[in-house]
């Protein structure tokens, strides 16, 4: 049954090197378009870029980047906002996306219809929904306006308040999240042992204990998951700011990567924005290796 | 068909060293069985000769030619895996002809192995089926079927009975050797079940920790082991160990109640020994023998076992032809055949020579 | 779960059509908006002669750059799509098939792992002087690499997750009936995690159709995507509510689209790391 070795094709060649064949892309992929910018943000942290017009002109400014770095208040504001934007919105979303999972599961019914719907806003564009929540928060059109002035109250201000401004993008935010954090959840509920949860019932767990004792501790791995992909997604919060308030009013409303962006953007400073730039990074790596601790004990327990 | 020889072969998986020399050759057309417990190497060995592992030493000849550095589609093997491994997007037809497609053999060619391969194993009705929808014993079958639409010059089966029911294991058992009867092909069988390497081998090659503890027929691996460990093994229920001492050409059994002497047909020098008895080698005597209290009564009908106890912690298994005639709590003297009992050196389980009796 | 019977079974099926409709009523009174003249929208009328004009006007007017915008997003989520599921399923397969030292697959997993959690915005300066310097500054093909940049990471974990469960033994079966690896892998491997294509092409496509960060900083007014043309409309002097609004509904469209298609395998996808 031996047939002679036919002449090698490119798919022999192919065959014979397949391992670097298959990460090979993938590789030249990170190097190019990650490693090698990331190594620039350096370079760029201790310039100031200018461009005259088709040349870049590069001096050195690392302490003058430093410098601005310390001193930059915006900045500082941003890193406020963007922490307590995070943590608020995450907890909101954490909590309606645990109780409408379990209360999926326990009613046992629409199930599929639930999760169609909630989807929808998982996979819409950020930005769509930035724009349909400027106009329903519209001051003198909007229907949370319509619906407060019907009921009798002064139109609020939602965005154009101070003090306002950044629970309007929280609330937007729950809405946009929740249905993601629900679809984790559910997944999560739904491959929970049903044995476990009838032994407990038959040892006199009411639905309280059920849920404080039996389910929120199994469920811990994916409650942790959608905990870690939330805030990561948190952190990163730009297109619906930018679209709701531009940071504003003042910078009630500034974050981290909408003050980026105009640092790059705006005021064209390609030095000082991969000095901030090269701050996130290491902010998040930081916030990583401290939330992942922090789940590891939580877990242990 | 073809002879596979196995020269000084090792494997390393980075420091941890499974096969530590391996010599063996199966001759063109045998069914060897590899057996050991879970860890002994045996899947290991299979995989290397299948191509699916690499040979850290040694070389692997089949037919002739040396296959180390050949891929597995070049070594004319065919495997059936424990998992059966069937293609889940393909129908029964295209699973067992794939390695003609692969050859690109002409479709009437692929047809008419697959209807004979088919038809030899009752498969006939379901070759538009998924795998999916195949019951175990059925999906077993189409593995097999595979194997053989493949012509290969070796067979290697990777413990394939082992996800089966017993009962259905025990008819498999049949069909493959029937299979092997009719292919005559050379065949390798690894499994941890030395029941079925009793019943299938030509020639069973017993692993232990990465070495051969011993190659032979299955009754000469009944009757002969070559250590303690293949005694045990092989054998179920498995063989009563008891300690013991040889001396001026007597064997002594020491045990709780009094030492029990019987004479040996050589002088075997002088050694501590562990003393095995296989169960349906003993039998009851008025006095003079193993004494032990009756514990368990195992009724298989046509024979049944009898457990007793004799002190030393682990009861002394009796199996007799027939229905018993002792109850729960009766104390009984055994005898024995000296010729029967095999003999190890105590600590190193070596087989200590062939006792025969003086008559 | 729990056992809700009686007014507590109600009381939890009033909570879940809450839930349900808070979720659809942005989309309805936005899509209400859409149909009305500008007039109407200021007076926050519920009852109004209901108008295609908005979605005219997006989709038609000569003014109006909208189609551009929705060729140009077509083409920057399909290749990228296409080049990313590509590349990332040839990496999982190396990543969970070939035997790489532990080192090297967790150094690139690790670094996977982290850009997916650094804002996009961190490197959108390096790569501005990246594309200008081998001109490729505010074209689409720019805006394709950072898309693929960007979703590789995720395709990779997906991809990874589904060729996993497929049993190696398949693969090894293969082989000794005659495939090279590479066969294995066409035949065998790729049939079998088709479910997984689906699941990661769709997501690529829609978070590559989604994206607005980069696509803002790196494209100009000829290459600009469905999102950063929304930004605009909201952001001109004399906002445009009307199209604004036919402008967020029809850029929702190709999600729905890709939902109702593949809905099974993206839930899947989505909590694949949950479940694990």
């Amino acid at each position: 049954m031996r047939s002679p070795r036919p002449a090698a094709s490119l798919t022999d060649v192919l065959d014979r090197h397949l391992k670097w064949v298959t990460l090979g892309p993938a590789v030249i992929v990170f190097v190019v378009l990650t490693a090698f910018p990331l190594a620039n943000l350096f370079l760029m942290a201790a310039s100031s870029i200018r461009f005259e017009q088709a040349e870049e002109i590069w001096t050195f400014a690392l302490w003058d980047n430093f410098r601005r770095l310390a001193g930059d208040e915006v900045f500082h504001i941003a890193l406020w906002n963007t922490a307590y934007f995070a943590v608020v919105a995450v907890a909101i979303e954490m909590v309606l996306g645990l109780g409408l999972a379990i209360l999926v599961a326990s009613l046992n019914s629409f199930k599929g219809v639930t999760r169609t719907v909630l989807i929808i806003p998982v996979l819409m564009p950020p930005v769509a929904i930035g724009s349909m929540w400027s106009l329903m928060y519209g001051h003198d059109f909007g229907v949370f306006n319509q619906i407060v002035t019907g009921l009798g109250f002064q139109p609020i201000n939602w965005l154009g308040s101070v003090d306002l401004a950044l629970y309007s993008v929280i609330i937007l935010d729950v809405w946009h999240w929740t249905p993601f954090v629900f679809l984790i959840l559910f997944a999560g509920v739904e491959g929970l042992p049903k044995e476990v949860i009838e032994a407990a019932r038959i040892d006199g767990a009411r639905n309280r204990d059920l849920v404080f004792k039996v389910i929120i501790p199994l469920m811990w791995p994916a409650i942790a998951v959608a905990l870690l992909f939330r805030t990561i997604l948190a952190f990163k919060v730009f297109d619906q700011v930018f679209l709701l308030t531009s940071g504003g009013p003042g910078t009630a409303t500034e974050v981290v990567s909408l003050h980026l962006y105009k640092v790059f953007f705006m005021q064209n400073e390609l030095g000082y924005g991969a000095m901030l730039s090269l701050a996130i990074i290491a902010a998040t790596i930081a916030f990583l290796a401290v939330g992942h601790r922090a789940a590891a004990a939580v877990g242990r327990r | 068909m073809a002879e596979v020889r196995i020269d000084s072969v090792e494997k390393r998986f980075g420091h941890l060293q499974v096969i530590h020399g391996i010599d063996l050759t199966i001759a063109d057309g045998e069914f060897v069985v590899l057996v050991g417990p879970s860890g002994c190497g045996k899947s290991t060995l299979l995989r290397m000769i299948a191509g699916l592992e690499e040979i850290s030493a040694g070389t692997i000849s089949i037919g002739g030619r040396v296959v180390n550095d050949l891929e597995p589609r070049e070594r004319d093997i065919a495997m059936v895996f424990q998992s059966y491994a069937l293609y889940p997007h393909m129908n029964v037809e295209r699973n067992m002809g794939f390695s003609m497609a692969l050859r690109k053999q002409p479709k009437a060619a692929i047809n008419e192995a697959v209807g004979k391969a088919a038809g030899a194993l009752e498969l006939e009705p379901y070759l538009a089926r998924l795998p999916r929808e195949l019951s175990g014993g059925q999906r077993q079958r189409v593995a097999m079927g595979r194997a053989i639409v493949r012509r290969p010059e070796v067979f290697l089966f990777d413990e394939p009975l082992s996800n089966l029911d017993a009962q259905l294991r025990v008819q498999m058992r049949t069909e493959v050797r029937k299979l092997h009867q009719r292919l005559g092909a050379t065949s390798i069988y690894v499994t941890h079940d030395q029941v079925e390497a009793m019943t299938m081998a030509d020639r069973i090659v017993v692993l232990e920790q990465g070495r051969i503890a011993q190659a032979g027929s299955p009754l000469e691996l009944y009757d002969r082991p070559a250590s303690r460990f293949v005694a045990e093994f092989i054998g179920s229920p498995a063989i009563n160990i008891l300690p013991g001492a040889v001396a001026r050409g007597a064997v002594s059994i020491r045990l709780p109640a009094g030492a029990v002497e019987a004479p040996l047909a050589a002088d075997l020098g002088s050694a501590e020994v562990d003393v095995g008895i296989r169960p349906e080698h003993l039998r009851r005597v008025r006095d003079g023998g193993i004494e032990g209290v009756v514990q368990v009564i195992e009724h298989l009908g046509a024979e049944t076992y009898v457990f007793l106890d004799v002190g030393l912690g682990r009861d002394l298994c009796w199996r007799m032809p027939g229905r018993p005639d002792v109850a729960v709590g009766e104390t009984v003297s055994l005898g024995f055949d000296p010729g029967n009992l095999n003999l190890f050196v105590s600590g190193s389980g070596e087989r200590l020579g062939s006792p025969r009796a003086a008559a | 779960m729990l056992v809700l019977r009686g007014p507590s079974r109600a009381f939890g099926y009033g909570l879940l059509a809450l839930g349900v409709f808070l979720i659809i009523a942005p989309f309805l009174w936005v899509g209400l908006q859409s149909l009305k003249y500008e007039i109407e929208i200021l007076k926050g009328s519920w009852i109004f002669p209901p108008t295609a004009f908005n979605y005219e006007d997006v989709l038609w007017s000569r003014r109006s750059d909208f189609p551009k915008n929705v060729v140009n997003s077509i083409i920057v989520a399909s290749v990228s799509t296409a080049m990313v599921l590509v590349i990332g399923t040839l990496a999982a397969y190396s990543l969970s098939r070939m035997r790489w030292s532990r080192w090297i697959s967790a150094t690139f997993l690790g670094w996977t792992l982290v850009f997916n959690m650094i804002p996009p915005l961190t490197l959108v300066g390096p790569w501005y002087l990246l594309f200008r310097e081998v001109g490729l500054t505010e074209t689409l093909t720019a805006l394709v690499l950072t898309h693929i940049a960007l979703h590789l990471p995720m395709t990779i974990w997906m991809m990874m997750a589904f060729i996993t469960d497929v049993p190696r033994d398949l693969e090894e079966a293969a082989m000794v009936d005659g495939c090279r690896r590479i066969d294995a892998f066409r035949r065998i491997t790729l049939p079998l995690v088709t479910p997984g294509l689906i699941a990661a092409g769709v997501l690529a496509f829609v978070f590559s159709w989604n994206e607005f960060a980069v696509a803002l900083s790196l494209t100009g007014r000829h290459t600009a995507t469905v999102p950063v043309a929304i930004a605009r409309f909201a952001q001109q002097y004399e906002v445009q509510y009307g199209q604004m609004a036919a402008a967020s509904i029809l850029s929702t469209i190709p999600a729905l689209v890709l939902m109702f298609f593949g809905q099974r395998f993206v839930v899947q996808g989505l909590t694949l790391g949950a479940v694990k």
